[in-house]
């Protein structure tokens, strides 16, 4: 392994695979360039002149462009899609199972049915500000119901997901009976937020899912190991003194937490959480911190492309990333996948 | 030092008990291997040895305390398993593969000491399997494989190893050789050996002291030709009970 290093200082030591950390870096740069591209791109394009000016004068009408309209809104993508991405890298390893993603496990579709359902029964009274929260505590819900009905004395991931897929179908179909006996203009921005969009992001809604998504991070740092361990059969980890239970349910709900608040301001482009784990490990084999880095990073660039795609293909129209994640995200997917069972 | 004992020992799948109230003190510094006739339990105690399924009545006693009331991670730095047919992560080296025994060892601030190197590589030596440290778990043959399972539980550097069918789907000369490693763990480094095995002449040359399961009980136990030649033990004269 010519391509990590130990760091050790007194009791402190960490394996550091510095390769794959500079392929992270190299991703993060490719993933800054799609920022760029997107503050400069759209229906107003702007040059490399016009862009330095806009950024340096917020007030002026392309720095408005710039600083309230495009900036948050590619910011608030790229949190959505790193947390979705993070959120489907820890399902799959704790589900060892390469097609778990937020959707597996009624995130998804617990989120979609409270957020339709404020949109269909409280918008009307109370304004749409609150629609995340519920979104959010949809997700939450979901989850909570899966782990109740999986448990027995514990949990395996095989039961996990059977309950998942069910509680999904069920939830769906009562989100689409909500949708049809609603009015129609409900239903139309019930749509676009299914579909995943974060057109009219703005800096409270970025600065919320920072925060959160923050907390997210720190409260994963320890658990990063015993992530990676997650993959061993119970009766390999149990050996090696790992709680396997506990790790599982914890990482569970800090994945459902994850996925709960990206869909609740992103709405529901779940795919995400699946695919870029994927292309992440396509790019860092070896499983570790770096990888996880990698898929968040990718993540974000995904969701970033899919939004500015939407914007710039079918002027003037501006359609919803999630759209797009699912356009451009399923061939490359089937690619990576034909690839591999060559 | 490290003693392991059952104590009226009760535990099944479902209603099913298949352990009933079986009491049990393995000796320490010996082999001992747990023998029986297929569903007759031994792959159940020594589960519940190692804390795998919670008992319903009774308790394993790790030292004289029970086992379940100590932290899982102190547990596993006096007692270490290899399961029946363990799973290798995809694509992990043998190196680190071993490395992964070592998690009792590390904390969230140390995570790869100089200990661990140590005992990585000592457990790639001793189990012969230092040349093909950088190889992925799944080119190696099925005898390989099993010796790096088994060096992952010698990294892991506990005084006790309890193992599941260690030579199942292995041929005769890798069953044998296998046995002799872990011979050798227990003649130079004073491990005690708890295995459970189906070929009755192999568990006859390579025990210490031979536990026979019957039907969640403990039939008959000591030194090997003390219990094969028993009176009523007939049935496990045949070369296999598997």
């Amino acid at each position: 392994m010519g391509e990590a290093r130990v760091l050790r200082l007194g009791r402190f030591s960490r394996v550091v695979a510095w390769r794959a950390w500079c392929r992270v870096v190299a991703a993060l740069l490719v993933v800054l360039l799609i920022l760029l591209a997107s503050l400069a791109l759209g229906e107003a394009a702007l040059s490399a002149p016009q862009w330095l000016a806009a950024l340096r004068s917020p007030d002026s009408g392309a720095g408005l462009i710039l600083w309230q309209l495009r900036l948050p809104r590619t910011l608030l993508g790229a949190l959505v899609g790193a947390a979705l991405a993070l959120s489907g890298w820890l399902l799959q390893q704790v589900m060892r199972n390469p097609l778990a993603s937020p959707d597996t496990l009624g995130v998804t579709a617990g989120a979609a049915t409270l957020a339709v359902g404020y949109l269909a029964f409280l918008a009307a009274d109370v304004g749409t500000a609150w629609m995340p929260l519920a979104a959010a505590l949809g997700a939450l819900l979901a989850v909570l119901l899966v782990m109740l009905a999986a448990w027995r004395g514990g949990t395996t991931p095989l039961r996990l997901v059977l309950m998942g897929i069910g509680l999904s179908t069920l939830l769906s179909a009562v989100t689409t009976f909500v949708l049809v006996s609603s009015p129609l203009t409900t239903t139309l921005s019930a749509y676009v937020w299914l579909t995943g969009s974060v057109y009219g992001g703005n800096w409270s809604d970025v600065g919320w899912l920072a925060a959160c998504f923050g907390v997210a991070l720190v409260v994963l740092m320890p658990w990063v190991r015993l992530a990676l361990l997650a993959p061993l059969d119970d009766g390999l980890a149990v050996g090696i003194g790992v709680r396997v239970q506990w790790t599982r349910t914890l990482l569970i709900l800090l994945a459902a937490g994850l996925a709960g608040i990206a869909v609740a301001w992103g709405g529901a482009m779940a795919f995400v959480g699946l695919v870029a784990p994927h292309v992440a490990r396509r790019l860092l084999r070896q499983p570790g911190a770096a990888q996880i880095a990698m898929a968040v990073v990718v993540g974000a660039g995904m969701t970033m492309a899919a939004d500015l795609a939407g914007r710039l293909l079918f002027p003037p129209l501006d359609l919803p990333a999630g759209l797009f994640v699912a356009a451009i995200g399923t061939p490359f997917f089937l690619g990576l996948m034909m690839k591999q069972a060559r | 030092m490290a003693t392991l004992s059952a104590n009226r020992l009760t535990l099944g799948y479902q209603r099913q008990a298949i352990l009933r109230e079986l009491s049990l003190d393995l000796p320490e510094g010996r082999i001992s291997v747990l023998v029986g006739s297929n569903g007759c339990g031994k792959s159940t105690l020594l589960k519940a040895l190692a804390r795998l399924l919670t008992p319903w009545q009774g308790q394993v006693a790790l030292d004289g305390q029970d086992i379940r009331q100590r932290p899982t991670k102190a547990v596993a730095r006096t007692l270490s398993l290899l399961p029946q047919h363990p799973v290798a992560p995809e694509g992990i080296s043998v190196r680190q593969l071993v490395g992964l025994g070592r998690h009792p060892h590390q904390s969230w601030l140390a995570q790869w000491s100089e200990d661990d190197e140590r005992a990585v590589e000592q457990a790639l030596l001793r189990t012969g399997l230092d040349d093909l440290s950088e190889q992925r778990v799944e080119t190696l043959s099925g005898g390989q494989r099993q010796r790096a399972w088994i060096a992952m539980a010698v990294a892991q550097d506990t005084p006790l190893m309890l193992l599941d069918e260690p030579t199942s789907f292995l041929d005769l000369t890798h069953q044998m050789e296998v046995l002799e490693l872990l011979v050798s763990l227990n003649r130079d480094a004073g491990k005690t050996i708890v295995m459970v095995l189906h070929d009755l002449n192999l568990a006859c040359r390579y025990a210490d002291h031979i536990v026979a399961i019957r039907e969640g009980r403990v039939h008959a136990q000591g030194r090997p030709q003390a219990v094969i030649t028993q009176g009523g033990s007939k049935r496990y004269s045949s070369s296999s009970v598997g």
